[in-house]
């Protein structure tokens, strides 16, 4: 009720133009695509459709179809993200944060659809990631628009009541460009592959796939070199891991968190030889791994599974 | 004052102005003087009142004394050249001079003061002192081409400063010229608001950078986005907000007729307020130039008691897009800023306490004392509460009007003015020295301007006469009429 807003169309005047809007497939590449309606702490680009200027950011297109949308965006972090970003954090501390990870919480019609982990490279090509997601029919408004949000992880509110992995970077949307966002009728679900990556505070599972549990696999080994080109499709080295011998025995005390509410996600820990493997139950969320705390200097490899479903 | 100019670039516009104004102003071989301050720091603003000036002086042939000052920022040396090139008699600067600006007023009895400030501490008693020595004031506003308002002695209506006069006359004369002709401005008024919603607009003006522009543009897009706002800065989601515009609480004191002492202690008083109403979010917004205009850090202070209310935010001008600003306000509380016209005309209500020049159009609410304030901001607080819509389509009309009128007719464009948009630079001087030395003069829209406005003593520089009918009928846009 309080939300009505000014009494019947004041914002309207006579001089609007009708939206010009996309039907699907549609690839918006540019900021100044009529397309591109309404943003929030976002500059518009001519050969991208822009870049955050503030976390978080929003960007509302319009499109033209009622049916369910798969919407996949093209997220870029390079140079000039690092160095928006050390300009907006504006302090001695940003050069030392300036490369940490991004983790970014990517909202739809104010629902949490994907995260997206950007690490700066500087002075090497860009790290890109391409979050896509489903909107059904009924998410669609009559006028067609669809409000994208880009949550640094930091900033969202469940950061502060939940465990934030340390050696995220606040403030994590501002510079990651949108290079382009695609638009297309759903069609095959093309079955998404959690993504697994260890930072200081433990291991975020950043992108579940949503249809079933994930198993993630710890393995041991004796030297981090060896880790390079490993087994396994998604092979991460916890460098900074810092798990005691005893991890192995009695297998990790392992806590895991909810990104999105904060809350506690119940896991299943189970010791196989010399790996470890944690079960996740299915969910849409992120979650946050830690585990207790652990004063061997021991590196290890991690192995992510797979859903029980796609387990090679 | 020529911030990044070549000295060329400023001396061959001295030049070609000097021969200009040679040409262009009758001699002055009476006693009588035109006063003009040239204090400002930019530019524009001193460009503005020294033409205005000049335009008079070619209807009341008279000599000009210009007042400059070392303020900081302001740059006397360049004003006296370019006052000079301007044909001034006299350029005076006062802070070395023997006698104030109001002084100067009583004691010369010019024709007219000309001034870009009405109520600062040293230039609003010289405005009051002209006008009670029945000196005609006109004063030039920072705009995008030439605008002034002017009072003149014999339309005085008894009110003691220069805005408390101008808001009963610029009202009068809105409410028995334009109001009635309401169809038939409607079409340009929508042309300007559509142009208003999707600029910068004032304040917005002085943000710079991005997110200046209202991209909303319906009632269901702003619902879409106002939750996403909501979030982002924390408020009730299920609550409207009340934003609380800052105004410049250290400057001007007393000189606006308002229901407070000062801005400053209409701040204090609404925080107080705000306190007390938990059941609705409060947004205090702060100045766009805090460090000019709120020295003693009121805000701040203020934001520093608060700080453990959850139900009020005080943040910077600059922290909101005018999106994100525009999705959440569901009431706007000013003392006298230009939100009062702005978010009526997009179906925002405002509260106003006290008058600013377009108060008596009827945009805002506007609250004459303390009582009367307390009630209305409870009032409408509750009210919000319970769902109701607490603006009149006559209110958005109204500011509608408005809109047009003083950013549209109320506004002379000339080639001796360029658009405010052009920065003090060699550009912008270039601009003005090819104008004066290639396009003829007679007929120039600012000399007709004035002539008009001096003459039928309007309270208002016009773009045309708006007290014709079929003046307005020919001359405005009306590419979007609907019958109604």
């Amino acid at each position: 009720v309080t939300a009505a807003g000014p009494a019947a169309d004041h914002l309207a005047t006579r001089y609007d133009e009708p939206d010009g809007v996309p039907v699907p497939p549609a690839e918006l590449s540019s900021g100044h695509d009529p397309a591109v309606r309404v943003t929030d702490g976002f500059v518009r680009g001519d050969r991208k459709l822009g870049r955050c200027r503030t976390s978080p950011a929003a960007v509302g297109v319009k499109v033209g179809f009622a049916g369910p949308l798969r919407i996949t965006l093209d997220l870029v972090l390079d140079d000039t993200s690092v160095a928006w970003w050390a300009g907006h954090a504006g302090v001695p501390a940003a050069a030392e944060q300036a490369g940490r990870p991004r983790l970014l919480l990517i909202h739809a019609q104010r629902r949490f659809r994907r995260a997206a982990v950007l690490r700066p490279e500087p002075g090497r090509r860009a790290a890109r990631a391409a979050p896509s997601f489903e909107l059904a029919a009924a998410e669609i408004p009559a006028d067609g628009l669809v409000l994208l949000e880009l949550w640094g992880y930091r900033e969202w509110p469940a950061a502060a009541t939940g465990g934030c992995p340390r050696d995220l970077a606040p403030h994590g949307a501002v510079g990651v460009a949108i290079a382009g966002l695609s638009i297309s009728p759903t069609g095959p679900s093309c079955a998404a592959e959690p993504n697994v990556v260890a930072t200081d505070g433990g291991l975020l599972v950043v992108d579940p796939a949503g249809d079933g549990p994930i198993r993630v696999t710890l393995a041991a080994t004796g030297s981090p070199s060896r880790g390079a080109g490993a087994r396994g499709p998604c092979i991460v080295r916890h460098a900074a891991g810092r798990l005691r011998r005893a991890f192995w025995r009695a297998g990790p005390r392992v806590r895991a968190t909810d990104l999105i509410d904060g809350g506690a996600v119940p896991v299943r820990s189970r010791t196989n030889g010399v790996r470890h493997e944690i079960g996740i139950p299915a969910s849409s969320h992120p979650v946050l791994l830690t585990f207790a705390a652990a004063e061997s200097t021991r590196v290890i490899h991690v192995e992510p599974g797979f859903s029980e479903k796609s387990r090679r | 004052m020529p911030v990044s100019s070549t000295p060329t670039s400023f001396d061959r516009l001295l030049a070609t102005a000097s021969t200009y104004w040679r040409n262009n102003l009758p001699a002055a071989t009476g006693a009588d003087w035109v006063i003009a301050e040239a204090t400002h720091h930019d530019f524009r603003v001193v460009l503005r009142t020294l033409t205005l000036a000049n335009a008079l002086r070619r209807v009341a042939p008279a000599r000009l004394l210009v007042l400059t000052s070392t303020d900081a920022g302001s740059d006397p040396g360049g004003v006296r050249r370019l006052a000079g090139a301007f044909a001034a008699t006299e350029v005076i600067d006062v802070r070395r001079c023997a006698m104030d600006p109001a002084g100067l007023c009583r004691e010369l009895s010019p024709l007219a003061l000309v001034t870009s400030r009405v109520d600062d501490d040293q230039w609003g008693p010289a405005v009051e002192a002209a006008m009670r020595a029945r000196v005609p004031v006109i004063h030039v506003r920072r705009a995008a081409s030439l605008q002034a308002y002017a009072h003149f002695p014999e339309n005085g209506t008894g009110e003691p400063t220069f805005r408390a006069e101008l808001t009963n006359q610029i009202g009068a004369y809105f409410e028995r010229h334009l109001w009635p002709r309401r169809d038939l401005l409607a079409s340009s008024a929508e042309l300007v608001a559509w142009r208003t919603r999707g600029g910068p607009g004032r304040p917005g003006w002085w943000r710079g950078g991005g997110g200046t522009a209202c991209e909303l543009r319906t009632a269901a897009e702003r619902r879409q986005f106002r939750r996403y706002t909501m979030e982002r800065y924390g408020f009730a989601p299920d609550r409207p907000v009340v934003t609380v515009f800052h105004d410049a609480a250290s400057a001007a004191p007393g000189t606006n007729r308002e229901c407070f002492g000062d801005p400053a202690e209409w701040l204090a008083e609404t925080a107080r307020h705000a306190g007390s109403m938990p059941e609705v979010n409060w947004l205090f917004l702060d100045h766009p130039a805090p460090v000019r205009c709120d020295s003693a850090e009121h805000f701040a202070s203020h934001a520093a008691r608060h700080a453990g209310n959850p139900a009020l935010r005080f943040l910077g001008a600059v922290e909101l897009s005018r999106n994100a600003l525009w999705s959440v306000t569901d009431l706007g509380v000013t003392v006298r800023g230009d939100v009062g016209y702005e978010l009526p005309a997009f179906g925002i209500p405002v509260i106003q306490a006290g008058w600013s020049e377009w108060s008596s159009c009827g945009p805002a609410t506007v609250v004459l004392d303390r009582d009367a304030y307390r009630k209305t901001l409870c009032a409408s607080a509750e009210a919000l509460v319970r769902g109701e819509v607490i603006i009149s389509p006559e209110q958005v009309e109204r500011a509608r009007l408005w809109l047009w009128l003083s950013r549209s007719a109320a506004q002379v464009p000339s080639p001796l003015v360029p658009a405010w948009d052009l920065r003090p630079g060699d550009g912008l001087f270039d601009v003005i020295e090819v104008n004066m030395s290639a396009v003829e003069s007679d007929g120039d829209p600012v000399f007709a301007a004035v002539e008009r406005m001096w003459t039928g003593r309007e309270p208002f520089l016009t773009r045309f006469d708006l007290t014709d009918p079929h003046a307005l009928a020919r001359l405005v846009t009306r590419t979007r009429e609907v019958s109604r």
